[in-house]
């Protein structure tokens, strides 16, 4: 509740921001066959959080669900990341796209041979950006990835995806 | 007086032709001709001394026109004849040898040769001269020679024994490492060793206990596709051969039994100076408890390499940590006058005190001086998790040691461009030339290895740096030359105390520093 009280006003302008960004999104459907759009795409830091492979589904140019793979390589710990999320769409080929994500860190180390140990994470995250998409054509994605580190501290990474849609 | 100077001059001319065309003794037969080859062979150490008890070889072989019409080169009149002997060299380095071809008198001499050579396993030839000849019956060749050099490196055996045991280390072992022993590779492999080896598709194509830890296949067309010991067209990276140590944790740790615990050595020489290098083995490198996520890997090669100048005085020694290392001056290290355990380190080298003293690091085996700064790594990835791992030298003098029972050379390698492949020299370890990875390590099978178990000591290109900028390559020679391939790079600094560690990626920070930890109390 206190977080809520803390971050009222925070809170407050983004839902106006979402809230107008739909007019300031919105276009007309036209000439679509389709409203159920698949994609698949590389994204560059973001959600991922170094680089990950990712398929979503986009229903109704208004809410999509995604789920990838992807790595970190570090000399020390090293994971293997799975990003999944669901985010609301606003527009229909110019998309403001904002939604909650979850990545779980799979770590990299290995039981073979009995050695090592697995410490895995999981760490929640908020995903704002600019998603490009049109049937048929090239996927493009822009934004900022907000990992909640704790309730004090917020990791910002910015993110582009480049993919196609189908 | 004209007449008298004719008469004079046609019994010199009458001598003379005597001399040189009569027909000696051992060629007085008027229906064979005999025809000898001489060799008068001088043969001289590296130190110009003439070399006793070396056997050199002599062969002549001559052509012959049968007919006797004088057309040598008629395939149907044409017959070969060789002889050959061999004789060894006296106190002083000199032998004489000859060697008859007898044939027809009709026949008619064509074409000869006539060469020596020496033979011997552990020869190494610096320089020779005057050794063949095509026109002349007479040779006097000169060798220059070592006679011990049975790894090929241009160093007498003699003097490389000498070196390793003059300086040969006590290893101080942390109490609470997991290692409890050196290791001995060789009855680790053929213990416990399997060889395994993929394509660049990622199949197994190779799985087999050792030995053989040498494997070459041809395809029908006569090209190498797999060779584990040099380039295979299926298998083009090293990383695709591995040896995969069946060990488990129970036993991994103990190493080699007493008695069987080698300390290897490897003595090369570069420019002006000599450097020797201490190579030992741990089973293990497994750092569990000391990381997030216990990176670990089986196999696991440290060093120390002493540098020498030309008249076997050392200068500075090279302390291996990671990639990396610290150099220290002789006055620097901490010495003993024995290699025994109970030896007590004293600072400052003397001739008295000859045997470097080395603090290993707990389970890592990063190799330290006395009151060294010591290894550490902080990785942060982009702010959310962390990871820090730092070498724990700092236990007292003498509670522990990696003892060694004997001490065993390395040898050398050389490349071959039509083998496409590395052999060892002479009479080398069978093993130095393999290119793969010693050991299974973390993380293999995810593809991504930035720690993985190490290469054989021929291929540690680098890490013989003692100064920015050095352009060693090979082991020792020269002569096995490899891209280096260290990451991350780091940068040997001859005062000591400056490295430069950078990494290419983006998404995290991984800083390397040097923090005082008492190592070696």
């Amino acid at each position: 509740m206190n977080f809520i009280k803390k971050y009222m006003f925070q809170l407050l302008i983004a839902s106006v921001l979402v809230g107008n960004m739909h007019n300031l999104f919105s276009e007309e459907i036209t000439n679509k066959s389709k409203t159920n759009l698949s994609s698949v795409y590389f994204e560059l830091a973001g959600q991922g959080p170094f680089f990950s492979i990712n398929y979503d589904k986009s229903y109704y140019y208004r809410i999509n669900f995604r789920g990838g793979i992807g790595a970190i390589i570090t000399p020390l710990s090293s994971y293997y990341t799975f990003p999944i999320g669901i985010n609301y769409l606003v527009g229909n080929k110019n998309i403001f796209e904002t939604g909650v994500g979850i990545t779980p860190w799979l770590s990299m180390s290995d039981n073979i041979k009995q050695f090592g140990k697995k410490n895995n994470k999981l760490h929640p995250n908020v995903w704002i950006g600019y998603r490009y998409q049109n049937s048929g054509d090239l996927l493009l994605k822009l934004g900022i990835a907000i990992y909640a580190k704790d309730i004090n501290h917020y990791v910002v990474l910015p993110g582009i995806s480049l993919g196609v849609t189908f | 007086m004209l007449k008298e100077i004719l008469k004079k001059s046609f019994v010199i001319c009458f001598i003379l032709v005597n001399l040189l065309h009569a027909r000696p003794e051992w060629d007085n037969d008027p229906d064979y001709r005999t025809y000898r080859g001489y060799a008068y062979v001088h043969v001289t150490d590296e130190n110009g001394n003439g070399k006793s008890g070396i056997k050199v070889y002599l062969k002549m072989e001559m052509t012959f026109d049968t007919d006797g019409d004088g057309a040598v080169g008629d395939p149907q009149d044409l017959e070969y004849r060789s002889k050959s002997t061999s004789k060894f060299t006296d106190q002083n380095g000199y032998t004489y040898l000859y060697v008859d071809i007898t044939v027809p008198s009709y026949w008619y001499n064509g074409w000869k040769h006539i060469r020596t050579w020496l033979s011997g396993s552990c020869i190494t030839v610096l320089s020779t001269s005057g050794t063949f000849s095509n026109s002349s019956f007479w040779i006097y060749p000169n060798y220059n020679i070592i006679p011990d050099d049975c790894d090929r490196d241009d160093i007498s055996d003699n003097i490389e024994n000498q070196i390793a045991e003059k300086f040969k280390p006590v290893l101080h072992r942390h109490p609470n490492d997991r290692q409890i022993n050196l290791e001995n590779i060789e009855t680790l492999m053929y213990n416990s060793g399997t060889l395994k080896g993929w394509n660049y598709a990622g199949y197994t194509v190779y799985n087999s206990d050792i030995p053989p830890l040498h494997i070459v296949d041809y395809n029908e067309a006569g090209w190498i596709f797999k060779n584990s010991y040099g380039w295979g067209s299926e298998m083009p990276a090293y990383e695709l051969w591995r040896i995969d140590f069946n060990i488990n944790k129970s036993t991994s740790y103990s190493g080699a039994a007493v008695g069987n615990r080698p300390l290897y050595y490897h003595i090369f020489k570069h420019e002006s100076n000599y450097y020797v290098q201490y190579w030992y083995f741990f089973t293990m490198n497994d750092i569990q408890g000391d990381t997030e996520n216990d990176t670990w890997h089986e196999g696991d090669w440290e060093h120390v390499t002493i540098k020498l100048n030309n008249e076997l005085n050392h200068v500075a020694v090279n302390f291996y940590q990671h990639y990396g290392g610290h150099t220290k001056f002789p006055a620097q290290c901490w010495w003993s006058s024995s290699n025994s355990a109970s030896s007590i380190p004293s600072q400052g080298y003397s001739e008295s005190r000859t045997h470097l003293h080395i603090w290993i690091s707990k389970n890592g085996h990063a190799s330290y001086n006395k009151n060294d700064l010591v290894y550490r790594m902080q990785v942060n990835i982009i702010g959310l998790e962390s990871d820090d791992f730092q070498d724990q030298c700092d236990y007292e003098t003498n509670q522990s040691h990696f003892k060694y029972d004997f001490l065993e050379k390395l040898g050398e390698i050389e490349y071959s461009d039509v083998w496409l492949g590395y052999s060892p020299k002479g009479n080398s370890k069978f093993w130095l030339p393999f290119i793969g990875n010693v050991g299974e390590y973390w993380r293999h099978g995810s593809g991504f290895a930035t720690t993985p178990s190490p290469r054989m000591p021929a291929f540690r290109i680098g890490y013989y740096s003692f100064t920015i900028n050095s352009s060693i390559t090979g082991f020792g020679n020269g002569d096995a030359s490899s891209s280096i391939n260290i990451f991350p790079p780091i940068v040997y600094d001859i005062n000591g105390n400056t490295y430069v560690t950078a990494y290419p990626l983006y998404f995290y920070e991984a800083d390397i520093s040097w923090v005082q930890n008492n190592s070696g109390i």
